[in-house]
């Protein structure tokens, strides 16, 4: 035992300490573990009789140097593998880290020391780190491409139907020209409006980047001017006044939302302005709270007829109006002014 | 400070570049891939400058190997690289490309940095000392990763220090990394490389 270096026996490195020829001077308890190799049999030996690879030009070059009084070295794994294995090859391979520096013995002679760092668990936490990451970016990439196959699915299927919608209120219009009876070209001028808001909603939906919510300025916004123009008498000077705040919705609320506004805005027009000249309609849509929204579709007629019951299920437009507000999970509610006019409240809350 | 004349300058330029040449030497005498150091630019700067330069290239994220050095001068040396072109390095040495390159260098990759610093540092010393007849020892080299004013602190830099620093391309295959060599003097060290230089060059004082 080398009781000058016996310190080195309670570090949790490999500690190698050599003179000229690389003879072993020193050898730690915890290198013999790594290797296999017991201090009585390396003792007095040269390091490259046991390790070959130390022969070598390049490590002999340098750690003579090192035994001149040199600078220190370090041997890295990734450059230079496992550079002091165990004897027996089936037992694993340590990621070893060496850092050599000289050192003066008792006799004033330069000795090289050695020491030995384990990086393997490190190295295996690393390994697994990156395994781990890499296939955490494969599984992003695919959800990713997914994702924008999914959102090209959804425009296609939104530009068919509003392609066939269109083709459907083509159909509608050929055949409100052959139609006499009022009365029947009225029921296809509701239903022409109804489907017009399906198909400006799908549009919205296969132009948008967003495939799951509207915008509910830009959808409501143009779904009652687009009805107004059409349904309007331009020389009676209607004026229609629309507040919608850019509020989203997901697709469904939005679509109901919509169904209700051009509802509500067919009957105002129907029995407020009718036969009559200016009057106006005001159609509002905001935010009473983060999670709760209001429309309001106002006109400035003569409100209802007396003794008529909006909740009566008599106007098909109305009902619709309580079938939607019942989906929405909201509440519907009608307001008579003073002298005229009526207004149409709807309330629901989006947290639901 | 005392200035280096121009063919004094002209002098360490050559110094620092035969250090160079010499860690070139043993770089190729291990690596399996070819690799390449150029000549090198060479310039006296002060601390503060120094701390500008690397934070223009590097901002927060520099990569360095160091080590101290005694005996006849005292200071530190550094290679520094920014952390981005120190993944780019060790990715060229091994042969190997990883997806965190930008990011810092994990523990095996920081060593086998520390063994590419540590040649070229004990090249570059190891020339300056022979030739300047300096007797100095060594620490053993470590990673440092951080920004300039860590890395400067961690050279014990001062006011009034001075940095010779060496800029150099390391080059494997077709791709090229800029390195950086910024040795640290302290006043006193500075002059008595400024003495030793001088001696050298055979310009009287």
């Amino acid at each position: 035992m080398n009781e000058e270096f016996a310190l080195f026996d309670h570090v949790p490195l490999g500690i190698i300490v050599c003179s000229g020829e690389q003879l072993v001077r020193f050898w730690n308890s915890c290198i013999e573990d790594w290797t296999g190799i017991s201090r009585q049999e390396i003792y007095g030996k040269p390091l490259p009789s046991f390790f070959p690879r130390l022969n070598e030009a390049r490590y002999r070059k340098r750690l003579d140097l090192l035994l001149e009084g040199g600078p220190p070295i370090i041997f890295s794994y990734q450059l230079n593998g496992c550079l002091l294995p165990h004897r027996n090859p089936l037992r694993m391979e340590r990621i070893q880290h060496i850092t050599a520096t000289s050192l003066l013995g008792k006799n004033q002679e330069h000795l090289a020391l050695l020491a030995v760092e384990d990086r393997s668990e490190v190295s295996a936490r690393i390994r697994s780190a990156r395994l781990e990451l890499t296939k955490r970016i494969e599984t992003e990439e695919s959800l990713r491409k997914a994702i924008a196959e999914k959102e090209f699915l959804m425009r296609e299927l939104n530009h068919r139907v509003k392609n066939n919608l269109s083709m459907i209120l083509s159909m509608i219009s050929l055949q409100q020209e052959t139609i006499e009876s009022e009365s029947f070209r009225s029921t296809l001028e509701d239903l022409d409006g109804r489907i017009r808001s399906f198909s400006l909603l799908h549009e919205m939906l296969y132009k948008s980047p967003d495939t799951t919510n509207i915008r509910l300025d830009i959808y409501i916004g143009n779904i009652v001017r687009e009805m107004f123009e059409s349904l309007r008498n331009p020389a009676s000077g209607a004026v229609l006044d629309t507040e919608i705040e850019p509020l989203e919705l997901p697709f469904q609320s939005a679509l109901y939302l919509g169904l209700i506004a051009s509802e509500a805005l067919t009957n105002a027009m129907k029995y407020a302005l009718n036969h009559r000249n200016g009057g106006f309609i005001a159609i509002s849509v905001k935010a009473l709270s983060p999670t709760s929204i209001e429309l309001r579709v106002r006109d400035d007629g003569p409100g209802f007829r007396s003794g008529f019951d909006p909740m009566s299920g008599e106007s098909l437009g109305l009902k619709l109006i309580q079938l939607l507000t019942t989906e929405l999970k909201g509440e519907l509610s009608f307001n008579t002014g003073e002298n005229s006019g009526l207004a149409l409240i709807v309330r629901f809350s989006t947290g639901i | 400070m005392i200035a280096f004349k121009p063919d004094m300058m002209d002098a360490l330029t050559e110094l620092v570049g035969l250090g160079i040449g010499k860690a070139a030497d043993v770089l190729n005498s291990i690596l399996d891939s070819h690799i390449g150091l150029s000549v090198p630019s060479v310039r006296l700067v002060q601390g503060a400058e120094l701390v500008e330069i690397l934070s223009r290239d590097g901002g927060n994220a520099l990569s360095a190997v160091q080590m101290r050095y005694s005996g006849s001068m005292k200071g530190s040396v550094d290679l520094i690289f920014t952390a981005g072109e120190a993944g780019r390095l060790v990715d060229c040495i091994i042969g190997e490309e990883t997806v965190l390159a930008e990011e810092g260098l994990d523990a095996l990759r920081s060593g086998t940095l520390c063994e590419v610093g540590n040649i070229v540092i004990n090249a570059i010393m190891g020339t300056l000392s022979n030739v300047l007849r300096l007797h100095l020892t060594y620490t053993v080299p470590s990673y440092i990763e951080g920004n300039a004013t860590l890395l400067a602190d961690e050279a014990g830099i001062m006011e009034g220090h001075i940095v010779l620093l060496a800029e150099t391309e390391f080059t494997v295959e077709t791709k090229s990394i800029h390195g950086r060599i910024a040795i640290f003097f302290s006043p006193v060290s500075y002059e008595l490389l400024h003495a030793a230089v001088r001696k050298f060059a055979g310009i009287p004082a």
